[in-house]
């Protein structure tokens, strides 16, 4: 299944490549190729959320973890320096952080590192079936490892933030070589458009 | 001070300082809550054999690994490293989406812009201690 899975986003990866270079877009256009925001989670205030919560707001959809001190945190700290360079639009702009390892991140978990990282990020959790699911559906690819003797274990996560407009349409790939000039250029795009 | 004093009973405490081994940059990213911290830094071998880091120690966390992140079709996984050899003359650097000191189960909160000591050993049997200082999330 998850080399099913990594065979899917290689081929996406080399449809992006064969049709990119037109539109204002520095970052990889995912317009009708990946679907629109949809997903039944908990928010890490423990409410109940939907993409509905999230209309109007440009969504910035990332898959980690807490126990992940190194990728997870860059990505994150990247999309908070792009966000902080937007200045006050960047108000329009929410980032979702789903975790993937639901079992080892509590609410309460998920709520202290997410906010650690700025008021414009909150933190999703599913069960494992809604997670299931939501993988599924944006080809997300997570897997766990054998637990050691204190029962830490190892996860793989796919990197990728997926970007979604004011309508909930997926547009834009951060990838992990994205850079937060290239980031802060489409969002800047993305939420001027909402406005005009 | 406290950072400068326990440096120095480490070395007093282990059998031998690692010859030719030099850190710079040490650094970690620490982020609140109890989640893993991230150790950085760049070791260079000025000795004229090679130096091959097995392990770290620190008194302030429960468990010290060697990590390196993996990146294959946009997928990332962190696995265990054993052993890091560098030649003589060669530096090293354990850096944000390569390899880190993986810090797990910090037993009291840390203090952005303080000290941590940390001790690399080597495969000879000797060891270094290193200060790091604590960054706050927003260190890249
Ligand atoms: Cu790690």
């Amino acid at each position: 299944m998850s080399r099913l899975r990594r065979a899917w986003l290689v081929a996406l990866a080399l449809l992006l490549a064969s049709c990119g270079g037109g539109g204002p877009w520095q970052l990889k256009d995912i317009k009708g190729v990946v679907p629109d925001l949809a997903f039944n989670l908990t928010d890490d205030s423990g409410r109940r959320v939907s993409a509905a919560d999230y209309r109007g707001r440009t969504v910035l959809l990332f898959f980690g973890y807490t126990n992940c001190p190194d990728v997870c945190p860059t990505t994150l700290v990247k999309l908070a320096a792009a966000l902080k360079d937007l200045g006050p639009a960047a108000h329009g702009a929410q980032v979702l952080f789903v975790t993937v390892d639901p079992k080892r991140d509590t609410l309460e978990a998920l709520h202290r590192y997410a906010r650690a990282f700025g008021s414009h990020v909150t933190g999703l959790r599913g069960s494992a079936a809604e997670l299931r699911e939501l993988a599924k559906r944006y080809r997300i690819s997570y897997s766990y490892g054998t637990p050691d003797a204190s029962g830490n274990y190892d996860v793989t996560h796919s990197s990728a933030v997926f970007v979604f407009d004011a309508e909930g349409n997926a547009r834009l790939l951060v990838m992990p070589d994205s850079g937060e000039k290239a980031i802060a250029h489409d969002l800047k795009l993305l939420l001027g458009a909402r406005q005009g | 001070m406290r950072g400068i004093l326990c440096a120095a009973l480490f070395a007093f405490a282990l059998p031998a300082l690692a010859g030719g081994a030099a850190v710079a940059d040490a650094w970690l990213r620490y982020i609140p809550g109890g989640t893993p911290a991230a150790g950085y830094f760049t070791l260079s071998n000025q000795s004229d054999k090679s130096l091959s880091l097995v392990g770290a120690e620190c008194a302030d966390f429960g468990m010290v690994m060697m990590h390196r992140t993996l990146e294959r079709g946009g997928i990332f996984t962190m696995r265990p490293v054993h052993e890091v050899t560098v030649a003589p003359g060669k530096t090293f650097s354990f850096a944000p989406g390569g390899y880190h000191l993986m810090l797990m189960r910090p037993k009291h909160p840390l203090r952005p812009g303080g000290r941590l000591p940390i001790t690399l050993r080597f495969a000879d049997g000797s060891s270094l201690p290193v200060e790091f200082v604590v960054k706050s999330l927003q260190a890249r």
